[in-house]
């Protein structure tokens, strides 16, 4: 089987919130995996750094067997950080300068964000030192070495994201929607495109609301519409953030269709979730994800029926008595 | 007193002022919206400047920055004095009404969901793509009922402009009544309701087109 991602110590934080610790984990191609777990477990963050949404700060990123994110020991003499405040619920934001020697050439780099797998200890006003979790100063740390915008935009292609709020283009209708990114992005002739998008919408099975716009549809059909779009782009990675969170019962159903459809025709999908029982039913492996870091991971059935961690147990309990 | 005159004079008037109105908004629509992207410029001082810009143009009188405008190059004896009335009131206009117009467009920027920039980010389209195809009409939906409220108000203010000596509508219709005639002052009425009320039309006509949509 081949390896199309693989994750190895992703470690993310917003300011002094750690919210990922240490991830690690890959993927085999046409496998399914679901990631559950509580709220503020930093599920979405996950997806989110994969579709490079966010930048991890630490850990490096390989898809399709290539490292697309290298991560790379760095000395640090950290100098100032600066502690910058962000717009609600983004928390604050960490600058720092890091002061180090290459080829005898004295060289400055700023980092946006500290690497997280560190503590610190306030020293004074607004100077930071990193530190371990003991509390030792670091000489060396893991960093995060992202390539420039222009290819990481056509990389991150290989990664497709259905939001939870669908995020559809309010001013185009659905087929328009759908011909947008293959039209700008890859230049494809416009009639290919139509031809391409019409394909996909057969396969949500949307044909005959290809000329309406999103505020006709209802929200299930949005949100086919939604995996339809990122289909067209054809990615090697398909990943769901909470794909059916803002539906009803009946509705969800009709996604969770969808994503059972695309699983038959062996697309590759990470599936953040809260349905359980689908997930048991249409994932190979599941991801517990607590408190930022993988509690368990391995064959869905097992890791639902029978979870070992104490913390899955109980959240499996509340899960599936509500 | 020859009733032909008073209207081909206040005709004459009125073509002054609509000559201001549009010339203002040629000017200020674009320039507003580079103040817009100067106030939203991740450069703090850029941004604090502009904010002060704002502030102090939005705080005072278009009247007193009229006047300024004119006579205070002149005065300071710089070399250079703005002789020509209409590019004097073009240039207070312009830059008064780019404030009022930054402030609409920034608004209507902030109004775009987040979620809808990630979304371009993740089908790989470039940020300036993003903008240009998904953001742009949405920020011209949402821009539509303040900006309709202050281009109304340029109408009418155009009248300030006889403040330095233009032959606008109000110019003309006051040099009437200093000669003791009434009514062809009270005419100019007629001449600011028909053109606000062709305005209010158009508007609603925009308006209704991006009614299709959300």
């Amino acid at each position: 089987m081949e390896k199309i991602l693989e994750i190895k110590s992703l470690n993310k934080s917003f300011g002094l919130n750690h919210v990922l610790k240490d991830i690690s984990f890959s993927m085999q191609k046409g496998e399914v995996i679901a990631i559950i777990g509580s709220s503020g477990g930093g599920k979405s963050t996950l997806l989110r750094c994969l579709t490079f949404l966010e930048k991890a700060q630490s850990g490096s990123i390989w898809i399709g067997g290539e490292e697309i994110v290298p991560s790379e020991l760095q000395p640090v003499k950290p100098k100032f950080m600066f502690v910058q405040k962000l717009p609600c619920g983004s928390g604050k934001k960490f600058k720092f300068v890091n002061k180090y020697e290459e080829n005898g050439k004295k060289k400055f780099k700023f980092f946006t964000t500290v690497p997280v797998d560190m503590t610190y200890k306030y020293k004074f006003f607004k100077k930071y030192i990193p530190t371990d979790e003991s509390g030792n100063p670091l000489s060396e740390i893991n960093v995060s070495i992202y390539p420039k915008d222009n290819v990481l935009r056509e990389k991150a292609l290989k990664m497709g994201l259905v939001f939870q709020d669908f995020n559809l283009f309010p001013h185009k209708t659905v087929i328009e929607n759908l011909i947008m990114a293959p039209m700008l992005v890859k230049n494809m002739d416009k009639q290919v495109a139509i031809n391409l998008a019409k394909e996909q919408l057969a396969k949500v099975g949307l044909s005959d609301k290809e000329n309406a716009y999103p505020c006709e549809i209802s929200g299930g059909q949005k949100q086919r519409v939604a995996i339809a779009r990122a289909l067209c782009l054809s990615p090697e990675i398909l990943c769901f953030d909470e794909p059916t969170s803002a539906l009803d019962p009946e509705l969800t159903g009709e996604v969770l269709k969808v994503i059972s459809g695309l699983r038959e025709s062996g697309t590759t999908m990470l599936i953040v979730t809260h349905e359980i029982m689908f997930a048991r039913e249409i994932a190979d492996k599941v991801i517990f994800l607590d408190g930022g870091k993988i509690l368990e991971y391995g064959d869905a059935k097992a890791v639902i029926d029978n979870p070992t961690e104490q913390r899955t147990k109980e959240f499996m309990d509340k899960i599936l008595k509500a | 007193m020859d009733i032909q005159q008073v209207v081909i004079a206040l005709f004459e008037g009125f073509g002054m002022s609509v000559a201001i109105f549009f010339a203002t908004l040629a000017v200020a629509l674009p320039l507003g919206l580079l103040f817009a992207f100067l106030q939203k410029c991740k450069f703090k001082p850029v941004k604090y400047l502009m904010d002060a810009f704002i502030w102090i143009i939005r705080g005072t009188p278009l009247m007193l920055q009229i006047i300024v405008v004119y006579y205070v190059p002149g005065l300071l004896d710089w070399g250079f004095g703005i002789r020509e009335e209409f590019v004097a009131v073009l240039i207070a206009f312009s830059i008064n009404y780019a404030c009022y117009f930054s402030v609409i467009y920034k608004g209507g920027m902030d109004a775009v969901p987040k979620g809808q920039y990630e979304a371009c980010q993740v089908l790989g389209m470039k940020k300036s793509q993003a903008f240009v195809n998904v953001a742009m009409p949405q920020i011209y939906k949402n821009i539509l009922p303040p900006m309709s409220n202050e281009i109304i108000t340029l109408v009418k203010d155009t009248s300030l402009a006889r403040i330095i000596g233009l032959s606008e509508l109000i110019f003309v219709g006051q040099d009437f009544l200093n000669k003791g005639y009434l009514a062809p002052f009270f005419a100019t009425a007629l001449f600011y309701l028909a053109f606000v009320g062709i305005l209010s039309i158009v508007f609603a006509k925009l308006e209704k087109r991006t009614n299709r949509y959300r």
